[in-house]
């Protein structure tokens, strides 16, 4: 089961990081919305889908950061920039997908839910 | 509501919610959806931090293919086959580096700040377009003969940075535009004439009017003049005099007259108010000099330059080397913007600029058939139609935020000072060819022909321009157009534009510009100071108040005291921390605290003013400590002695300058002296020299404490500050220390100092240095962002390598490289 969980948010993980790569952040809701569909049979889709978009995000830095980008002392800079904190800004970045993949996984995992019960 | 209702509510809600903010952003936050997006937005500005190794792209309207190899320092060698292949290049290599800088600028120069800040640039636009900058640029670009060569360089120019942008995707753009929520925009050529006239209005806009208006209903013309002399009363011209030192033009002040009401009637018509522009405080600072080979260790001639200008991130200069094996080999730094070399050095010779400060600027009452609604105006009795121009202002979105109508006469755009029609004739909004000015003279082979090369091509804003070249020559000519005015009056005056009398008659020939050839004294200098001596030439060019001479005065010390001149020295003067204005102005205050010491009514403060003044070497180094209590002593001295010219909240509407202050310290009991306040007793010379050190160090002490505890030091104040272009503080880079104050070669502080450095050794090869405060990358993340900082802030410059063919960049030299093809070859 736990393994599952894992499964299923690494397969949101790796959709997002694509959909992103393909169409930008609004591809994140998107594929919330899907995995809410997909995932609606099982309990907490908009978990799932949050911690894979959390993790699409926050991967993608962290891939910055093994390919030898110069992210640390940039996430400084652009946090200066902004006149936030380097880990409000970082936490931001894996903030909004997660929210923008939890909520709509969870409101479509509700909606497939209530037409499972409708049939 | 069933809890699964309520959960599908509230993740609708959420979801909507989080939408609206990642696409629309919320007050001043930008849209968080694009700007997070690790792959598209701000973060995609790691993976464009270096340049790729190899790349290629394509250009349209390339004649042929242009190899560019950047160098271990990320500048780019151009090689190119012709000219304007070469300029399409450069432009493509700019935009590379610097697209956002390059756009920004534009938005500035053409009064379109408003499309990315709103209503708060509203004002900064309106005053660009009533100046008529943007009106010159374009109208400018529609006359150029589409076969000039001007025409043909910003049109390549255009062609390169657009290809660049073409091939842009979201994740590729420079992360200023996501914090603007932006996107790029196509280049038009008209754009560089926008830029050349934003430098115009940088370094001529000067009007001097309205403060000696206001100085002169406080104390009357006599006085006004003599305070504020339209002659520099310290003689060190960029045209040598023949005189070996300066020359001290001082004599005895007038006392303040009484007030002048009409000049008080006349004053409140001008618009801008009169605020204390203390001339110590403005910033234009540039230095350039050269050395004959007779007076060098090498026995080659030497140049340095180091113009000042404001220090921003990205630099206001971007290093480049272009070649055209047999026309053009041409390596400095040009401005992001302007299509070509600007500073630099090819194989035959060197050169560099400094701000003439001459006065092309001036103002004439018109007279209006209607008051609200002018369509005509009046000269000689002649009623002449005035052009409208609709100026509208857009707003990020789009919208109209504002619109008002700019009206010209003949002379220039038309103001309103308190409803009296004036308008303005000014050299930046008239004909120019600054485009092509630069790749003609670089294509000079000695001295005098890249001057007249640039004479014939460059009109404003008038630079002072030093060359030398492998011939040993050394030369200086200040450049520009400077109007011949229809009387004795000079520039300061508003003439009555019902007559066509009032208009200039014409400009200075070339050959009576301020000039000097190989002079006998073996070296040439120039740092704003007054061109050319008025009793050579007395004919009007600028004012006072427009120049310093306390660098040039320092500068032909040095150069003067040392007939073995080499590159290192030359290096080591641009940051030299001598002053001669502090040699100038120590000894009469020592002398007034000694005179004082032997009189009853001494202070512990005075006694440790005096000892720290006494001990210094007048130098402005960073731990120095006196420095700190110098400064402070001429402001406190400057701003009790001139109380006569406060306004009514105490505050002066004009200073003289320091030169002034030091013609009146020789005077021990003028009236000036005299603090008006203090009735019942009269100040003398002593009094107020003694008073401004005491108070100096009191207010020292209580910034800093106890100067034992090691707090005063120069480093406190001698600060640069290098903001972003939209002043962003994670991408500036503030509080530098910095060796050098005001009066010195380096007076590096707040946001303005050295922009580009440069010493040059003309030997049968020709070796350069260079530094410059920021880095090539316009981008943040990028390690050429701020990799030349150290070097500069230290004084230090690096090797300059001009390859002349790409097999001279060694493979381990090589940074980058990049192949750019023509649109039907690749």
């Amino acid at each position: 089961m736990r393994a599952l969980s894992i499964l299923a948010i690494m397969a949101v993980a790796a959709l997002t990081a694509l959909g992103t790569a393909l169409g930008g952040w609004w591809a994140v809701p998107i594929v919330g919305l899907v995995a809410g569909g997909v995932l609606g049979y099982r309990r907490r889709p908009g978990v799932h889908a949050a911690l894979g978009g959390a993790v699409a995000w926050g991967g993608i830095l962290v891939a910055y950061v093994v390919l030898g980008f110069p992210l640390p002392g940039f996430a400084a800079r652009l946090a200066g920039a902004m006149q936030v904190g380097v880990g409000a800004l970082l936490a931001a970045t894996v903030l909004v997908p997660a929210i923008l993949a939890g909520s709509a996984a969870a409101l479509a995992g509700q909606l497939r839910r209530t037409d499972d019960a409708g049939a | 509501m069933t809890r699964r209702g309520l959960v599908a509510t509230s993740s609708l809600l959420v979801l909507v919610a989080t939408l609206w903010v990642c696409a629309r952003g919320v007050g001043p936050i930008p849209p968080v959806g694009p700007l997070l997006d690790p792959l598209n937005g701000a973060w995609s500005a790691v993976r464009h931090a270096e340049l790729p190794r190899a790349a290629s792209a394509v250009i349209p309207g390339l004649g042929g293919v242009v190899d560019v190899r950047y160098d271990r320092r990320g500048v780019p060698h151009i090689f190119a086959a012709d000219e304007i292949d070469a300029i399409r290049a450069l432009g493509y290599v700019v935009a590379r580096d610097r697209l956002f800088q390059l756009e920004a600028q534009t938005h500035a120069a053409a009064g379109r700040l408003t499309e990315w800040a709103g209503q708060r640039a509203l004002e900064l636009d309106r005053q660009t377009r009533h100046l008529g900058l943007p009106r010159a640029a374009e109208r400018l670009a529609a006359s150029l003969d589409s076969s000039s060569v001007g025409a043909r360089l910003i049109r390549a120019y255009a062609e390169g940075v657009n290809a660049w942008i073409d091939q842009l995707k979201p994740g590729d753009w420079p992360v200023e535009y996501r914090l603007l929520n932006q996107r790029p925009e196509r280049w038009q050529p008209v754009n560089s004439l926008y830029l050349l006239g934003r430098m115009s209005w940088t370094l001529t806009y000067n009007p001097e009017e309205r403060q000696r208006l206001e100085v002169q209903a406080r104390i009357g013309r006599a006085a006004m003049e003599a305070l504020f002399p339209v002659n520099t009363p310290i003689q060190e011209p960029i045209q040598p005099n023949g005189s070996n030192g300066p020359r001290f033009d001082f004599g005895t002040l007038p006392p303040p007259g009484p007030p002048d009401s009409t000049a008080a009637l006349v004053a409140a018509h001008y618009p801008w108010a009169a605020v204390d522009d203390h001339p110590e405080l403005r910033h234009f600072a540039s230095n350039n000099w050269a050395v004959a080979p007779q007076r060098t260790r090498e026995r080659h001639a030497l140049l340095a330059g180091d113009p000042h200008l404001e220090l921003t991130l990205p630099s206001i200069w971007y290093e480049a080397h272009v070649v055209v094996p047999g026309k053009l080999d041409v390596y400095g730094v040009t401005i992001p913007g302007v299509p070509g070399i600007v500073i630099g050095f090819t194989r035959d010779l060197a050169w560099s600029f400094t701000n003439t400060g001459a006065d092309v600027l001036d103002f004439y009452w018109e007279t209006l058939d209607d008051a609200k609604e002018p369509s005509s105006y009046s000269v000689d009795g002649v009623w002449r139609p005035l052009e409208r121009r609709i100026e509208t202002y857009r707003g990020p979105g789009g919208e109209a935020l504002a619109v008002d109508t700019v009206r010209y006469t003949h002379r220039g755009p038309v103001e309103r000072w308190n409803g009296r029609a004036v308008s303005m004739r000014w050299t930046a909004l008239e004909q120019q060819d600054e485009a092509s000015a630069f790749l003609a003279a670089a294509g000079s082979k000695t001295a005098r022909e890249f001057l007249d090369q640039m004479a014939a091509h460059f009109m404003v804003p008038a630079q002072n321009i030093v060359v030398a070249d492998r011939h040993g020559t050394i030369a200086i000519r200040s450049t520009g157009h400077f109007p011949f005015r229809p009387d004795s009056l000079g520039g300061l005056v508003v003439r009555d534009g019902s007559r066509s009398a009032a208009d200039w008659t014409g400009f200075w020939p070339v050959q009576q510009y301020p000039q000097s050839f190989d002079p006998a004294q073996g070296f040439l200098a120039s740092a704003n100071q007054e061109p050319i001596d008025p009793r050579v030439n007395g004919t009007y060019l600028g004012f006072d108040r427009g120049y310093d001479p306390w660098r040039a005065l320092q500068i032909n010390r040095l150069l003067r005291a040392d007939s073995s001149m080499t590159v290192d020295k030359m290096r080591a003067f641009q940051t030299d921390p001598g002053s001669v204005r502090a040699d100038l102005f120590v000894p009469p205050l020592l002398a007034a605290v000694a005179r004082h010491r032997a009189g009853v009514a001494r202070t512990a403060s005075l006694d440790s003013a005096g000892a720290l003044l006494a001990s210094w070497d007048r130098r402005y180094t960073r731990q120095q400590d006196a420095a700190l209590l110098f400064e402070l002593t001429l402001r406190t001295m400057s701003r009790l002695t001139w109380d006569e010219l406060a306004d009514s909240t105490g505050r002066p509407v004009a200073s003289p300058t320091l030169a002034v202050l030091l013609d009146l310290v020789s005077d021990s009991s003028s009236p000036w002296w005299d603090v008006r306040r203090t009735s019942g007793v009269v100040e003398r010379r002593d009094d107020i020299i003694v008073r401004a050190l005491a108070q100096s160090w009191d207010s020292l002490q209580a910034r800093y404490g106890p100067r034992a505890e090691g707090r005063w030091q120069w480093r406190e104040r001698g600060t640069a500050s290098i903001n972003h272009l939209l002043q962003l503080p994670g991408f500036s880079e503030r509080g530098i220390s910095v060796q050098g104050g005001p009066g010195t070669l380096n007076p590096s502080t707040s946001g303005f100092g050295s922009s580009w450095r440069m010493v040059v050794a003309l030997d049968s090869t020709v070796h350069a240095f260079g530094t410059y405060p920021g880095g090539q990358s316009g981008n943040p993340a990028s390690s050429r962002y701020i990799d030349r900082l150290p070097l500069w802030r230290d004084g230090l410059l690096d090797t300059l390598f001009a390859p002349a063919t790409p097999s001279d960049l060694p493979a381990i030299s090589t940074r980058a490289t990049l192949t750019l093809h023509p649109a039907s070859v690749r």
